[in-house]
């Protein structure tokens, strides 16, 4: 009887152990968090400071003349970032209610955006990342350009505040309908940066997080390094353009499944690779991805009303 | 290296890649694009470059390999201390052995040299590698490279590859790891440097002698 409880905890354990825990994919608890209570709709605002000091902030309510303000200040201190179980506030505000000002609250779960606490004398918390930045990763193909009828394909990660945008592009470009590898060029790039109605074009623009962002920013810079220092892994650009996409891809899920993928892996059953010569496999990989993360796409007018948030309110 | 000077190299008995590590002349510019000239950390955690330091015109064999593999790295560490014993003579002078880690964010230089201690593999000649990763994924695909995606991201399939390597004579051969001490060798002997005239005679005349005797045994007509 013992046996086989112990061995229904392990695989209680197993099932309930978060994606999360992998490689790479440590908790950062510093920035904005809005945490709500699950049993009322009162939610505050906390600031994680690199530096371990801690704000709280009240959410501003919906009336015109309301604005945020300052509960407390303290300090946190995070057990452990690979593997967090709990997180210690010490908070310094007026209104607090402990006697020593001290408490430590249980992590139940977490993941890039969102986790949730729970202790003994609190609610439970959920908390949700409301970082002014937002991020989006873009997956731009076209056909029909260089001789095989295949064409520029690459992913695009933009980073926006509202006021400053920063774009990035590496991977198969046209200059004079060859194929080259690298920094894709602004004005090539500023073609998808909307929808196109073209049917040789494909585009998939998908809201990432910030580690999400980080993770494809970072095999986007190498790839582009390997393109400048002349170490690209193979003498086929659209290879090497096959790889830099599914890296770009793959790490979107390496910390919890967010997108729907595909294996592209040249495997038995990956048709895409299969059945396409590779100057057109990282096209039809993007339409695949398309159609299985539809809905996840960001249309123009929502993208624009987060890169311009004027353009938004001055609609309304 | 034009004809002529081949031939007075040749005449005189000098092999074209017996001075390891020299500015050798036969040496091709363009073989460092052809390897990458990443700089490695030796087990002896000393920096060196991949191309100028270990591969420019000698004769070598590069394998890849993780310390915390159970699976085939063992296995092939120990045939290769057998090559290693097979070719001692040369091991360090004009032939060289290079292990490269698959993980060199687990394997820095105190772990391999650990690895080949615990595997009696701390040998003359032979070298075990880390650094950048960056670095050892181009030399990975450099070397090994099938143009197949699939095989190429495996990293355990490319722990089960030996490349042997002459730089001064631009020849590589590739053989696997599982095969026998014997076409392992063989494999090896293929791309050995040029050898003299007086060699080539020697050779020419043992292998006569042995003709001789198996006739005058046997007769020109060998029944098996």
């Amino acid at each position: 009887m013992k046996r086989l409880a112990l061995i229904s905890s392990l695989i209680l354990m197993c099932l309930t152990a978060p994606a999360f825990g992998q490689t790479g994919c440590e908790f950062n608890i510093v920035g904005t968090w809005k945490a709500t209570s699950i049993n009322s709709v009162s939610s505050v605002i906390y600031r994680f400071e690199p530096d371990g000091t801690i704000t709280m902030t009240s959410l501003p309510n919906s009336g015109q003349d309301s604005k945020s303000k300052e509960i407390a200040r303290g300090t946190y201190k995070l057990d452990n970032a690979k593997s967090p179980q709990s997180i210690l506030l010490k908070i310094n505000g007026e209104d607090f209610d402990s006697p020593d000002r001290t408490i430590s609250v249980k992590i139940i779960k977490y993941g890039e955006t969102s986790f949730t606490t729970g202790s003994t004398d609190y609610d439970t918390l959920e908390w949700e990342r409301m970082d002014a930045t937002r991020y989006f990763l873009v997956l731009a193909g076209r056909n029909g350009v260089f001789y095989d009828r295949s064409g520029p394909t690459f992913p695009i990660l933009i980073k926006t505040d509202g006021r400053e945008t920063q774009v990035d592009a590496v991977g198969v470009y046209s200059r004079d309908n060859k194929p080259l590898f690298g920094t894709v060029p602004a004005e090539l790039r500023d073609e998808f940066m909307k929808e196109s109605r073209n049917a040789s074009d494909v585009m998939l623009r998908l809201e990432i997080s910030a580690p999400q962002y980080e993770r494809g920013l970072k095999a986007m810079r190498t790839w582009d390094r390997r393109a400048k220092e002349g170490d690209l892994l193979y003498p086929n650009v659209f290879m090497d353009n096959i790889l830099l996409v599914k890296q770009v891809t793959e790490t979107l899920n390496q910390c919890g499944t967010t997108v729907k993928l595909y294996r592209l892996d040249a495997g038995g059953y990956d048709y895409i690779s299969n059945d396409n010569p590779p100057s057109l496999t990282a096209y039809f990989y993007f339409k695949e991805l398309k159609r299985l993360n539809e809905s996840l796409h960001i249309p123009d007018v929502r993208f624009q009303e987060i890169t311009h948030p004027a353009a938004k309110q001055a609609r309304q | 290296m034009n004809r002529r000077d081949l031939l007075i190299r040749r005449a005189s008995g000098k092999a074209l890649g017996d001075t390891p590590n020299s500015t050798c002349s036969p040496c091709n510019v363009g073989n460092v694009g052809r390897f990458s000239n990443g700089v490695l950390l030796t087990h002896e955690n000393k920096q060196v470059k991949f191309y100028d330091d270990l591969i420019r015109g000698r004769q070598v064999i590069v394998n890849f390999m993780y310390a915390s593999c159970t699976g085939a790295c063992p296995l092939i560490t120990e045939k290769l201390i057998q090559v290693h014993k097979a070719l001692k003579d040369r091991m360090g002078e004009d032939l060289f052995m290079y292990s490269l880690t698959l993980y060199p964010e687990q394997d820095d230089p105190a772990t391999l040299k650990n690895f080949a201690q615990m595997h009696g593999a701390l040998l003359p000649g032979w070298t075990f590698l880390t650094g950048d990763p960056y670095d050892l994924e181009t030399i990975r695909y450099r070397l090994f490279r099938e143009n197949h995606i699939k095989f190429d991201l495996s990293k355990g399939f490319h722990a089960a590859q030996l490349r042997i390597i002459n730089d001064a004579r631009n020849l590589w051969a590739h053989v696997s790891p599982n095969a026998s001490l014997e076409t392992i060798l063989k494999h090896i002997s293929w791309l050995d440097p040029p050898k003299s005239l007086e060699e080539i005679r020697e050779e020419n005349k043992i292998l006569q002698e042995k003709i001789d005797a198996d006739i005058k045994l046997h007769g020109y007509r060998r029944t098996v």
